[in-house]
């Protein structure tokens, strides 16, 4: 297969785990309304795998921020390092008590969790502050993201109706 | 004020927020600010100022457990939440983009 017929694939793959990444989220957000306890749990595990993949998707780019970060090429490429980080250090922070206040999952499996309030309130509350984060980070990805759908929605169906019409 | 001097404080400005919203959990959590003495009497205070039942610390996440496993997710629901995480998601979005011109 060709490079770049590889990066198109890799950049198509990308967006459907990033959108399954935000749907997996936004059911994450509201548990008691939109998913109930033990579904809200399941989801999570499998949103930290999703979470391990968008991180490995965007490693290149993240060592490339990183880079330029470091040698001072200005006060942006620090920014959108410090949000990532920011991001991920949240991220991390709300999976890790998530499964240590778990009910169901880990229960399931026979590995004692902690229900104490503590852990309960760390979870709640840096979920709730995570998802101002997430706004900034899908601000950050904006041009990239509209991209995506311009591309793998926009076009099909602007390709579809052209069809439609020269068809009939 | 130059263009270049107001993004480098909004960019500052955003850093700074960036570390407290990232830290400020961490921080609660490590000194149990929301379980000390005091802010319990305060609470138990307001709660009782509000009426509500006077009950232990097991107690309490008892009947939470219980709140909870009663609890059915309904399409309403899930729509209402569903709308209302897009909208902070779509606000912290705008703010980051205008105000503090979130860029790659």
């Amino acid at each position: 297969m060709t490079s770049s017929r590889w990066r198109i694939r890799r950049h198509a793959w990308i967006a459907i785990l990033d959108s399954i990444l935000l749907v997996a989220f936004l059911a994450l957000s509201q548990p008691g309304d939109s998913t109930g306890y033990q579904v809200h749990e399941w989801i999570g595990v499998s949103f930290i795998v999703l979470f391990i993949l968008h991180v490995w998707a965007s490693w290149s780019w993240i060592t490339m921020t990183w880079r330029r970060a470091r040698s001072g090429t200005g006060p942006r490429a620090r920014l959108n390092f410090l949000l990532n980080s920011a991001l991920c250090v949240m991220m991390v922070v709300v999976i890790t008590s998530g499964l240590v206040i778990s009910q169901y999952v880990l229960p399931a499996v026979g590995i004692r969790t902690d229900d104490s309030q503590r852990w309960e309130q760390l979870h709640n509350f840096t979920s709730s502050l995570l998802l101002g984060v997430i706004g900034l980070h899908v601000a950050l990805n904006w041009s990239w993201i509209k991209g995506a759908i311009r591309r793998y929605c926009v076009a099909p169906v602007q390709r579809l109706t052209n069809r439609a019409g020269a068809g009939s | 004020m130059t263009t270049a001097n107001t993004d480098g404080r909004m960019s500052t400005l955003l850093s700074i927020i960036l570390i407290i919203v990232t830290i400020l959990p961490l921080i609660i959590f490590a000194t149990d600010f929301t379980n000390r003495a005091p802010v319990r009497t305060a609470r138990t205070a307001v709660g009782r100022r509000a009426g509500a039942p006077q009950e232990t610390q097991t107690l309490r996440l008892e009947r939470r457990r219980v709140e909870r496993a009663k609890r059915r997710p309904t399409f309403g629901g899930a729509a209402i939440g569903l709308v209302v995480s897009l909208f902070w998601i779509g606000a912290a979005g705008v703010v980051g983009r205008r105000l503090f011109r979130l860029r790659l």
